[in-house]
């Protein structure tokens, strides 16, 4: 594959057409997992617990079972036990025992907000007043919210089964600690001890929420036959299917998954909460059951992004390269075992050359709710740590923060972190368009200041299906098994376009349920536009050739003979065409129906690169921060639809900017969760945002027939040390711990 | 043929041993070899690892290894 150069070779790559499901989004119509409702539908409710930590000593049910109307109640003595394997789970793995008690708590609750018990009836208003007389007896366990505690030599342990990965042998550490992941190269003391200028410094975050729109709603159906249909939002439904299986002890093909409209994902809708708890409710009241999350459940329940303790030291030459490097961060999980730790490793230094390093992860469990996957997970962490020391040690140097990033970024061919060579990756672009983009030397006004940030992401392949197929008049059905977030049917059909040579408008996209197309890896991970991308061409491509050889029956001739250009079937040498209607409407007699399924696993995606400039005004009598201008330079390969490449640059940094600013889980002194609400828990608005500007800098991925990388999670990746140091430049105190509240800055103001 | 293998597998399945010298016709081959190596690994191999055969990672386990010099056992890298 090749991605063809220059850009002016596609007719439909690189528009910005309607979306299709646009008109749908925009009037009402489109149905969201909240708004699904089932014939003869039983109304659920979660009953949760108040304490971060404590065992169930008792549950009694027999109120809620006596209110009228109550059709079934469920507790953890109602599910299956689990083995603990290890499942697939977005494009890493989890332990199904970890995963199954985090649905429904069995002997010990976890967090606050950690499910104990469920109900199902008539009404809402049934179902929430037998919830209330749910009796739970708990006794108190010791809990830890903050890491530091929870990392301590002696710190209770949470989870007492918990064995960690990754140790030394016979290395002592806290009861707590699921992980160490080291990764180390050459002498990392010895080339700090011989730079010219070094940087030491030690950083903080909180948990932070992903804050999609939509709360996790799903209708489950467990039918006499014993399939079960689920009706749900999520960022796969293959994965809910799964795992729903895997929890509940049933055939992965006894269960359908029929995807609906997602208000929102960013990595927090790869995992399952509400399905299996549904399932049960329906096999025990034989009728259909909703749950829903309120917006507190989805706070207290669901997968916030790990908290963070970073320590960071950087070295370079009088020249500002880099020589040495060594990073130890530790990472909170929630209460489960995480996955964040082995990806902050891989992100925290991978966009520069550094000849020595020692880079070390940890993550600990603490009494919170599981952690979960957020827009480049386990990234935006570390690098908030790497980026603002670069940029102190910029200054230290008196070297342009730009210009040392410029003498250290990663090219093509340079060793990624694992060794293997870069691609056809452009951070250099990047940097070099940052840099000349007036942005960067405009004037500042009063209490303004300006700081740079880089940043990058993996991104990922894996597998895909799509079929492609023509109905009798020649209209074009593209289906995926891909949930559409960010606008994946527009870039489908833009591919399927492009490749069959028919208008965009003739190609009609869905995502397909699970029981009708081949299976696909949830949309995370930057990879839908890469992997479905392939396999929605190849199929394309495949009908094609199905074409080519029913209009050589059409035309009597040899297959050869026939070209297909500009969406036809063209007889060489004498220039009869047939269009696609044509082929289609005589299919029954050329030998059936024309459609393709493809599945593929593609693996030679790129990484993604990002350079952001931000500028803020700080108010200096109340500590105040605006963001008054901001742009995102990216490395975004080819954009197949640009106006949805440039919506994930801003959401993504928009996202980046209120972790820095303003989010955080507060949790009280009896550690249950205080700001479990959008008033008291503040993801910025558009009203908070300056326009954010984009560059999009194209360097096509040859790994791709379009030359796609994954674009939606590196934007994320750097506001976090743009704002903090732009925020130190304009109060002049380095502002090291997130989030850069008001009280804080006015504090940093005002101290000593 | 050498296999590097990245934590965490090296001390995970292999008590910290992070380089062998291989023989596989496949990466099949060289899954069974390490599962030989250290037991438990070709069950989780699938799901968490990813293999770079001469620096390009590989998706299709049954492609030759014929002339291959090195492969890379590394973790997969969640998204989200």
């Amino acid at each position: 594959m090749n991605a063809p150069e220059p850009k002016d070779a596609f007719k439909v790559v690189g528009t910005r057409p309607i979306r299709p499901d646009g008109v749908d989004k925009v009037t009402g119509k489109a149905i969201f997992g909240t708004d699904y409702k089932a014939a003869n539908m039983l109304a659920g409710a979660i009953v949760r617990c108040p304490h971060p930590h404590a065992r169930i000593k008792s549950i009694d049910t027999s109120k809620a079972e006596a209110v009228a109307g109550v059709k079934a109640v469920v507790t953890g003595a109602d599910f299956p036990s689990v083995e603990d394997t290890i499942v697939r789970m977005g494009e890493t793995s989890a332990s199904t025992v970890d995963m199954a008690q985090n649905v429904m708590a069995r002997d010990v609750a976890y967090y606050d907000g950690h499910p104990v018990a469920a109900v199902a009836a008539i009404s809402q208003e049934a179902a929430d007043e037998a919830a209330a007389l749910i009796v739970v007896e708990y006794e108190q366990l010791p809990y830890h919210i903050d890491i530091n505690e929870s990392f301590k030599l002696d710190a209770p342990a949470i989870n007492p089964n918990l064995k960690a990965t990754g140790l030394a042998e016979g290395e002592k550490v806290s009861p707590n600690v699921t992980t160490k992941f080291p990764y180390a190269k050459g002498d990392a003391d010895a080339a700090l001890a011989g730079a010219a200028a070094t940087v030491t410094a030690h950083y903080t975050l909180k948990p932070v929420h992903q804050g999609y729109i939509e709360p996790h709603a799903c209708v489950v159906s467990w039918k006499p036959d014993g399939k079960i249909d689920i009706w749900c939002s999520s960022q796969g439904a293959f994965n809910i299917r799964g795992l729903t299986a895997s929890f509940l002890h049933v055939d992965i093909g006894s269960i359908r998954v029929m995807p609906l409209e997602i208000g929102g994902g960013f990595g927090g809708k790869n995992s399952v909460y509400l399905e299996p708890v549904a399932a049960l409710l329906s096999k025990k009241s034989g009728r259909p059951v909703r749950l829903l999350m309120s917006r507190s459940d989805v706070f207290r329940a669901s997968g916030p992004a790990p908290g963070a303790e970073i320590d960071v030291t950087l070295g370079a030459d009088a020249q500002g390269n880099l020589v040495g490097a060594k990073v130890e961060f530790v990472y909170s999980a929630g209460a489960f075992r995480g996955t964040d730790a082995m990806p902050g490793v891989m992100h925290a230094i991978c966009h520069y050359k550094v000849p020595d390093f020692s880079l070390i992860g940890w993550e600990v469990l603490t009494n919170m709710p599981k952690h979960a996957a957020y827009r480049a997970p386990g990234a935006p962490q570390v690098n908030f740590a790497v980026e603002c020391a670069l940029n102190e040690l910029a200054d230290k140097l008196g070297i342009d923060p730009i210009e040392i990033r410029l003498k250290n970024a990663v090219g093509p061919g340079d060793p990624g972190m694992m060794g293997a060579p870069l691609g056809n990756v452009g951070l250099i672009e990047c940097l070099e368009a940052a840099k000349a983009h007036p942005h960067y030397t405009a004037p500042l006004g009063e209490g303004q200041a300006r700081a740079v940030a880089c940043g990058s992401w993996m991104n990922y392949g894996g597998p895909s299906t799509a079929s492609v197929s023509l109905a009798e008049d020649g209209s074009v059905l593209v289906a995926t098994g891909s949930p559409d977030i960010g606008g994946s049917r527009a870039s489908m059909a833009i591919m399927a376009s492009e490749t069959l040579g028919v208008p965009y408008e003739q190609i009609n996209v869905v995502v397909a349920d699970t029981s009708s197309v081949g299976f696909s890896m949830v949309t995370g991970g930057s990879r839908t536009t890469y992997a479905t991308g392939i396999a929605v061409i190849d199929a394309a491509n495949a009908v094609i050739d199905i074409c080519k050889q029913r209009a050589a029956k059409m035309l009597d001739v040899d297959v050869s003979t026939i070209e297909w250009i500009d969406g036809e079937a063209v007889e060489t040498g004498n220039g009869k065409r047939l269009s696609l209607r044509q082929i289609a409407e005589k299919s029954g007699a050329t030998g059936g129906p024309i459609s393709f399924e493809k599945g593929v696993s593609p693996l030679q995606h790129l990484p993604g690169y990002s350079a952001q400039i931000c500028d803020v005004e700080v108010d200096r009598e109340t500590g105040n921060v605006s963001v008054v201008r901001y742009t995102v330079v990216q490395d975004v390969g080819r954009a197949i639809h640009p106006a949805y490449v440039e919506g994930q640059m801003q959401g993504g940094a928009v996202q980046g900017i209120g972790w820095a600013l303003n989010e955080a889980y507060i949790y009280n002194k009896d550690g249950r969760l205080d700001n479990a609400g959008f008033l008291d828990y503040r993801i910025p608005v558009a009203s908070d945002m300056p326009m954010i500007d984009t560059v999009m800098i194209e360097k096509a991925n040859p790994g791709h027939p379009y030359g796609v990388k994954g674009v939606g999670e590196v934007p994320i990746v750097p506001p976090l040390a743009a704002v903090a140091t732009a925020v130190g430049n304009a109060i002049g105190k380095r502002m090291r711990d997130l989030p850069i509240s008001p009280e804080r800055v006015y504090a940093a103001l005002n101290e000593g | 043929m050498r296999v590097i293998v990245m934590p965490p597998f090296d001390r995970e399945f292999f008590g910290g041993t992070d380089r062998f010298e291989i023989t596989g016709r496949t990466l099949f081959g060289v899954v069974n070899r390490l599962e030989e190596l250290g037991p438990g690994f070709a069950d989780l191999a699938d799901v968490r690892a990813a293999f770079a055969v001469d620096g390009v990672v590989q998706a299709d386990w049954s492609v030759p290894l014929e002339g291959v010099q090195e492969v890379v056992v590394m973790q997969k890298v969640a998204g989200g």
